[in-house]
């Protein structure tokens, strides 16, 4: 199967799933899993650009969920300003401190993304728990309803469908890139960096334009989670939430846009419904992280597209 | 003017001189050779040329710029392409796509054109994927051009890794043994290759041991041996030259024919 047909057939697949599944939803609780699910779906599809194709680790993720929270629940609670604007502050200041801190880093080359991650995510974290009179420290703040373009987001139908067309959205966006002369690159300096810089691959700059672009696309989700929730605390910031999106993202199986989303359904859905696990959460999240590494390398859905014989997307 | 131009270029590895002060110039729209032994420093002068290493001293000239210490992109950007000795060639990508990536600087490669897979990337894309398909079949590749590139046999990957150099429709290619490991009808191969090739316009800078393949196709030879430029010259007078026969040719008697090894 080339390229532009196994990529239309597994939007289409995509498209029926996120339109069949409330059919299915008994209760409210229900949608408050799948939308949750979705919005860690589009953190991963994200992420797993960074991680998949452009083969660097950023253990600070969560620090752009947060960030484009915050901006969301702060411009529009304390600022008034119109849910809208506050999401695209969100994602400037995401995209901005992504640039900042990537292009130095990445110009080294190596692994020092995956620390210079670690550090930011600490420090938004502290920032987010000390500036109390801005966050509310660590008890939280209230975040107002969303209004989009005059409609308020509301009820959970509403948003199940304002979750599941960004998921869409993000989905579509990441496999055009990642059959686009941008993503080609990325694989071949994955092949062979010295090659593809002598075919006139600036690896330094993709690499860069994925890390930002995927820091934003977690801004955005932050910013969707901020106002579904009504109440945001740092803890969704934190360092152990970065490690659940890179585990989701692992799991899935790496260099796999479906994978991605189906790590972060599983991890995000498995512990709502199986509530002993509660109080085990992270020793779940690390077997899963450690059989997935032993039975499944290559992760969920490409071992499964491979064992049927398809082209993983 | 002189194409490229290398000023008492120097490299060092440690206490090891891999290129000892060279200095020469290319002619532009000629067939070059450059030969030597095995650790002569031929794969380092191409590193320097290339950008993939900085040279200890020395200055590198590209169309009059001076293009000393630029990374690979950036000479690449100024029509530079090359093979690589050992193979280079991204090996879990199709045949087609590995030529597609050495189509790469003349692609619409915007981040916005990429996500929206705009119109003019649609088009870009099909043109890019036709000239590919063009110059697979040239390289009697066409038939893999679906195909992972690690399913290949020796001689294709070779063959793969002049198309994908080709694919830039560089001014300057850097060609490091392409014929190295083939058999002799293969190496025969590569010789009409590179001779329609050299028609089509780049001029070709050849490292090769198979003398036949270099006296046949090349108009100027330069002579490297232990990392200092040994003699220079058109083939006829290379062929004749004492030192040469003496450091390098003589060994194997056949100055003409055969393959000298190093
Ligand atoms: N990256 C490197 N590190 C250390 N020594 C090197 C390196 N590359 C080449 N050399 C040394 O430089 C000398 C020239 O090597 P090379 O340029 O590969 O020669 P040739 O291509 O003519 O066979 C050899 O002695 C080789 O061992
Ligand atoms: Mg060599």
């Amino acid at each position: 199967m080339d390229g532009a047909r196994s990529r239309l057939l597994g939007l289409a697949i995509l498209a029926l799933v996120l339109a069949g599944l409330p059919l299915t939803f008994t209760n409210s609780f229900w949608y408050d899993v799948a939308i949750h699910s979705g919005i860690s779906a589009i953190v991963c599809v994200g992420l797993n650009l960074l991680i998949g194709y452009a083969g660097q680790i950023s253990l600070g993720h969560a620090a752009f969920f947060g960030i484009g929270a915050y901006a969301s629940a702060i411009l529009t609670g304390s600022w008034r300003w119109p849910a809208e604007l506050a999401l695209l502050a969100g994602l400037a200041l995401s995209g901005g401190l992504a640039l900042l801190v990537a292009r130095p880093i990445l110009a080294l080359r190596g692994h020092y993304l995956a620390m210079a991650t670690l550090g930011l995510g600490i420090i938004v974290s502290i920032l987010l728990n000390q500036e109390i009179r801005l966050t509310g420290g660590p008890d939280g703040m209230p975040v107002p309803g969303l209004v989009l373009f005059g409609f308020p987001v509301r009820g959970p139908l509403v948003w199940y469908a304002l979750v599941a067309v960004s998921l869409f959205i993000v989905t579509l966006l990441a496999l055009h890139l990642v059959d686009s002369p941008i993503g080609r690159a990325l694989r071949a300096v994955h092949g062979s960096e010295l090659a593809a810089r002598a075919c006139g691959v600036d690896s330094t700059r993709l690499k860069v334009l994925v890390f930002v672009l995927s820091a934003m696309i977690a801004s955005y989700a932050g910013s969707l989670f901020a106002h579904f929730s009504g109440w945001l605390t740092p803890a969704e910031a934190e360092f152990m939430r970065s490690i659940e999106f890179v585990t989701m993202v692992v799991l899935g199986g790496m260099a796999s846009t479906f994978g991605a989303i189906v790590g972060a359904v599983v991890l995000t859905a498995l512990p709502q419904f199986l509530t002993v696990f509660h109080d085990y959460e992270h020793v779940v999240l690390g077997l899963a992280l450690v059989l997935g590494m032993i039975f499944l390398p290559r992760g969920v859905v490409p071992e499964l597209a491979r064992r049927l014989g398809w082209r993983a997307l | 003017m002189s194409l490229l131009e290398v000023q008492h270029l120097a490299k060092s590895f440690g206490g090891v001189r891999a290129l000892d002060g060279v200095s020469f110039s290319l002619d532009a729209g000629r067939v070059h050779a450059l030969i030597g032994p095995n650790g002569a420093g031929k794969t380092t002068l191409f590193n320097l040329i290339t950008g993939m290493l900085a040279p200890t001293s020395g200055r590198i000239f590209f169309r009059g710029q001076e293009v000393t210490g630029l990374p690979p992109e950036a000479l690449a950007a100024l029509g530079i392409a090359r093979t690589f000795q050992n193979l280079q060639v991204f090996l879990d990508m199709t045949v087609r796509e590995n030529v597609l990536v050495g189509c790469h600087l003349r692609l619409e490669r915007r981040l916005h054109a990429c996500l929206l897979r705009t119109p003019s990337l649609r088009r870009a894309e099909r043109e890019a994927r036709e000239r590919a398909d063009r110059l697979l079949r040239e390289l009697g590749l066409d038939r893999y051009a679906e195909a992972r590139a690690d399913s290949l046999p020796y001689g294709a990957l070779k063959r793969l890794e002049i198309a994908r150099a080709l694919a830039a429709e560089p001014v300057l290619l850097l060609l490091d043994e392409p014929a190295a490991g083939c058999n002799e009808r293969e190496t025969a191969e590569i010789g009409e290759l590179l001779r329609s090739v050299a028609r089509g316009g780049p001029t070709v800078l050849l490292v090769e041991h198979d003398m036949r393949l270099v006296m046949n196709l090349a108009e100027h030879i330069l002579v490297l041996d232990h990392g200092r430029l040994l003699a220079e010259g058109p083939p006829e007078r290379i062929r004749r030259d004492p030192q040469v026969i003496e450091a390098y040719l003589g060994r194997h008697g056949q100055v003409t024919d055969g393959v000298a090894q190093g």
